[in-house]
C-alpha cells in the first residue's frame, strides 16, 4: 500500500471475472479508482451492469469505491472477481428476517416444492431418497419409499403422480444395480434368477407400476370392499404370477411372508392345493395357475375355440393359459374342451366366478372350498394324470402342510413343462403382474383384481383390449408386453398396434 | 508426493493463484498485507452460495498462516458477521472442530480448500436457510 507513490501512472493490463463466467480485460492506469473501474465495467463494452450493482474482489478483499488500483497493489495480469449484487431490497430481506428470528437458528423449514439443487439437500422432502447422494449410489436407494412401503397408498400414488418421481422410478429402473437390489431385497424374486430381472426391467411392469390411475382404481375397489372376504383375499390370495413360484422351500409363504412378497400366499392361495406346497415352491407352473385365478387376464382372451371352453370353465386357471398361450394355437387348449367343469358350469363372467370360489378357498378354514375347486371334473385335471391329481387333493388342503406324494406339477408329470416355448411365452406374459406384485405391495391387484368393481375406464389393459389382444394374437403377434404396450400406444387401435409392433421390432 | 514443499514456497504458489484468479470463482484471497514477507496473514472473501440465505453476499474472513501451515490449517476468523455453527458468535473465529476440513486437516489442502469447504457449509441443508446477520456488519 505504500508503495504506490512514484507508480501512480503506470498503466496495468489485469482481468475482470464476472461471476457469470464471463472475462474480460481492461488496461488503466495504477490511479485509477475503484469507482471509475466499476464505471469502465458499467459500459456496454464490458459487463454492463450499473456501478452500484458491482462489487469488485481481488485477493480476497472487497475493494473498496475510493481506493486506487496501487493501493490494493493490483499487479500485471492478475485477475479480479466481480460479482453483481442482486437487488437491494432482495438482500434486505434475509436482514429482516435475522433480526427478528435470530434466535432461532435452523427453525425457517424449506419451502416446500422449490425446486434445491442436488447439494443442498432435500429436508423433509418425502423423495429425499431418491434425489440425494443416495440416489447416486448403490446402498439403500429405493428402498425407503418404493419397497418397504411405509406409507400407505394413498401416499403411494400421490406420489406417482408427481413428475418428478415418475422421473425417479424410471431412472431408478433403468439402473442395474437398482434392480439388483430389488431382487436382493425379494426372496422370490432372488430365486426367480435371471427372469426376475427381465420382469423388473420390462416396459410394462414399469408402467404398471407407476401408473396412478390403476393404483386409484384399486384403492376404490379396497375401499368398497372393506374387509370383505375378496377384500381380503382380493389383496392377499391372488398370488403374484411370476412370484409364486419362486420359493425354495415348501409351505413357506404362509408362515413367514417376507415384506416385499405379500403376494405370496402358499397358504391362502386356493391353488395351493393344486401341488401341495411342493407345487408352489418349485413350479412356475403354479404361478401361472394362481395368475389366471387370481387375475385371470387372459380369460378375456380367450375368446378362440380351445381357448373359449377354458374362459367357460370359469375358475379354471387354465383359462387364461388358454388363451395366454395363444388361443387357437395352444396345443392343449383342446384338451378343455371335453371336460366342462360341472362346479362352475354357469358361464357368468369368469372374473366373478373366479374371484367368489377363490375367496372362499383363500380362507384358510375353507377346506371344503378348496376341494370344490379340486374336484375330478375340473379340466385342470385333464391335464394330468388324473389318478395323480386325485392323490394331491387328498394330500393337501391350504391348511395342512403335508405335501403331496406326488406332484402333478413337477415336469415330467406335467406336459406343460414340457412344452417350453408355451411355458416361456406365459410366463412373458405374466412377467409385468410378478414385478409389479413384488414391489408394490398391492399394485399386484391392479392387474385384475380391480376388474370386478371398478369402473371400464379403469379396466386394465388386457381386459379393454381383449378383442384387439386376440386379434394380434390370432396374427402371430404373441408378445403380450408389446401387444398391451403397442395397443395403449394407439388407443386400442390393431392396425396402428401392428404397425407399431413391426416398426419397433 | 516426495518432498514436502517448505511453507513459504507453499504461500507463495497460493498467492499467484489467488491473485492471478485461477481457483474457483466463488472464493478469493490474497495477502492482507503485500509487505509481509513471512506471508502470515491473509485476506479471504467467499460469494454465497446461491438458494441460500447467503446468496449475492460476500464473506470476508481472515486467515492466518502461522509458521506451522501448511503442517497444522491456518486460523479462520470471519470478518464479516455470519450465523453459521462453525463460527463463533462473538469472535467470528471458526471453530477447528467443527469444520470438517479443519478437524481432519491435510497438508495438501489449501486456504483456497478452506474456503471452499466453508462456502459449501454454508450451503448444506441445515445451514442454508439460518437466520443472517444484515450485510456489511462485522464482528
Amino acid at each position: 500500500m505504500a508503495d504506490a507513490s512514484g507508480a501512480e501512472d503506470l498503466t496495468i493490463t489485469f482481468h475482470v471475472k464476472s461471476s457469470g463466467g464471463q472475462k474480460y480485460t481492461l488496461s488503466v492506469p495504477l490511479s485509477t479508482t475503484t469507482i471509475d473501474l466499476k464505471n469502465k465495467l458499467a459500459t456496454e463494452e464490458y459487463a454492463n451492469v450499473p456501478a452500484s450493482a458491482q462489487r469488485l474482489i481481488y485477493s480476497g478483499k472487497v475493494l473498496k469505491d475510493h481506493e486506487t488500483l496501487a493501493q490494493h497493489n493490483v499487479k500485471e495480469g492478475n485477475t479480479m472477481h466481480l460479482v453483481k449484487s442482486a437487488a437491494s431490497n432482495q438482500r434486505q430481506n434475509p436482514a429482516a428476517q435475522s433480526s427478528t428470528s435470530n434466535s432461532s437458528p435452523g427453525a425457517a423449514p424449506p419451502a416446500a416444492g422449490v425446486p434445491q439443487n442436488l447439494a443442498s439437500g432435500t429436508g423433509n422432502d418425502p423423495l429425499a431418497g431418491l434425489t440425494g447422494a443416495r440416489y447416486a449410489g448403490f446402498a439403500q436407494l429405493p428402498s425407503a419409499s418404493m419397497l418397504q412401503g411405509p406409507q400407505s397408498p394413498e401416499d403411494f400414488v400421490r406420489q406417482l403422480e408427481d413428475p418428478n418421481f415418475q422421473q425417479m422410478m424410471r431412472e431408478a429402473m433403468n439402473n442395474p444395480q437398482v434392480i439388483d437390489m430389488m431382487i436382493n431385497q425379494s426372496p422370490q424374486l432372488r430365486a426367480m434368477g435371471p427372469q426376475a430381472r427381465e420382469i423388473l426391467q420390462s416396459d410394462y411392469f414399469r408402467r404398471v407400476m407407476t401408473d396412478p390411475q390403476a393404483i386409484r382404481s384399486i384403492m376404490q375397489m379396497q375401499q368398497v370392499m372393506g374387509v370383505g372376504p375378496f377384500g381380503a383375499s382380493g389383496q392377499e390370495a391372488f398370488p403374484a404370477p411370476g412370484v409364486v413360484n419362486t420359493t425354495d422351500t415348501p409351505n413357506t409363504g404362509s408362515d413367514s411372508n417376507p415384506p416385499a412378497g405379500q403376494q405370496q400366499q402358499a397358504q391362502q392361495n386356493p391353488f395351493a392345493a393344486f401341488g401341495g406346497g411342493d407345487g408352489l415352491g418349485a413350479n412356475p407352473f403354479a404361478a401361472l395357475a394362481g395368475a389366471g385365478a387370481g387375475a385371470n387376464p387372459f380369460a378375456a382372451l380367450a375368446g378362440g375355440a380351445g381357448a373359449g371352453a377354458g374362459a367357460g370353465a370359469g375358475a379354471n386357471p387354465f383359462a387364461a393359459f388358454g388363451g395366454g398361450a395363444g388361443a387357437g394355437a395352444n396345443p392343449f387348449a383342446s384338451l378343455f374342451h371335453p371336460f366342462p367343469n360341472p362346479s362352475q358350469s354357469t358361464t357368468t363372467p369368469t372374473s366373478q366366478n373366479n374371484t367368489a370360489s377363490q375367496t372362499e378357498g383363500a380362507t384358510p378354514t375353507g377346506q371344503g372350498q378348496q376341494q370344490q375347486q379340486q374336484q375330478p371334473p375340473n379340466p385342470f385335471a385333464a391335464l394330468f394324470d388324473p389318478a395323480l391329481f386325485g392323490q394331491v387333493q387328498q394330500g393337501t388342503n391350504p391348511g395342512t402342510t403335508s405335501p403331496p406324494p406326488v406332484n402333478p406339477f413337477v415336469p415330467q408329470n406335467n406336459p406343460f413343462l414340457q412344452n417350453p416355448e408355451a411355458m416361456a411365452q406365459f410366463m412373458q406374459a405374466m412377467g409385468g403382474g410378478a414385478g409389479t406384485g413384488a414391489n408394490t405391495g398391492n399394485l399386484f391387484d391392479l392387474l385384475g383384481a380391480g376388474r370386478p368393481t371398478s369402473p371400464p375406464d379403469n379396466r386394465p389393459p388386457e381386459e379393454r383390449y381383449a378383442t384387439q389382444l386376440q386379434q394380434l394374437n390370432d396374427m402371430g403377434f404373441y408378445d403380450f408386453d408389446r401387444n398391451i404396450q403397442a395397443l395403449r400406444r394407439t388407443g386400442g387401435s390393431v392396425n396402428g398396434a401392428i404397425e407399431y409392433l413391426l416398426s419397433n421390432p | 508426493m516426495g518432498a514436502k514443499v517448505p511453507r513459504n514456497f507453499r504461500l507463495l504458489e497460493e498467492l499467484e493463484k489467488g491473485e492471478k484468479g485461477l481457483g474457483a470463482e466463488a472464493c478469493s484471497y490474497g495477502l492482507a498485507d503485500s509487505d509481509d514477507l513471512m506471508m502470515t496473514n491473509w485476506n479471504g472473501t467467499i460469494l454465497g452460495p446461491p438458494h441460500s440465505a447467503h446468496e449475492n453476499r460476500i464473506y470476508s474472513v481472515n486467515i492466518h498462516c502461522d509458521s506451522n501451515y501448511p503442517d497444522q490449517p491456518p486460523t479462520i476468523q470471519f470478518v464479516s458477521r455470519i450465523n453459521l455453527p462453525c463460527v463463533d458468535k462473538k469472535t467470528g473465529k471458526v471453530d477447528p472442530s467443527k469444520l470438517p476440513c479443519l478437524a481432519h486437516w491435510k497438508r495438501d489442502y489449501t486456504m483456497e480448500t478452506i474456503l471452499i469447504e466453508l462456502r459449501r457449509y454454508m450451503a448444506l441443508p441445515q445451514h442454508k436457510k439460518l437466520p443472517q446477520p444484515p450485510e456489511g456488519t462485522t464482528f
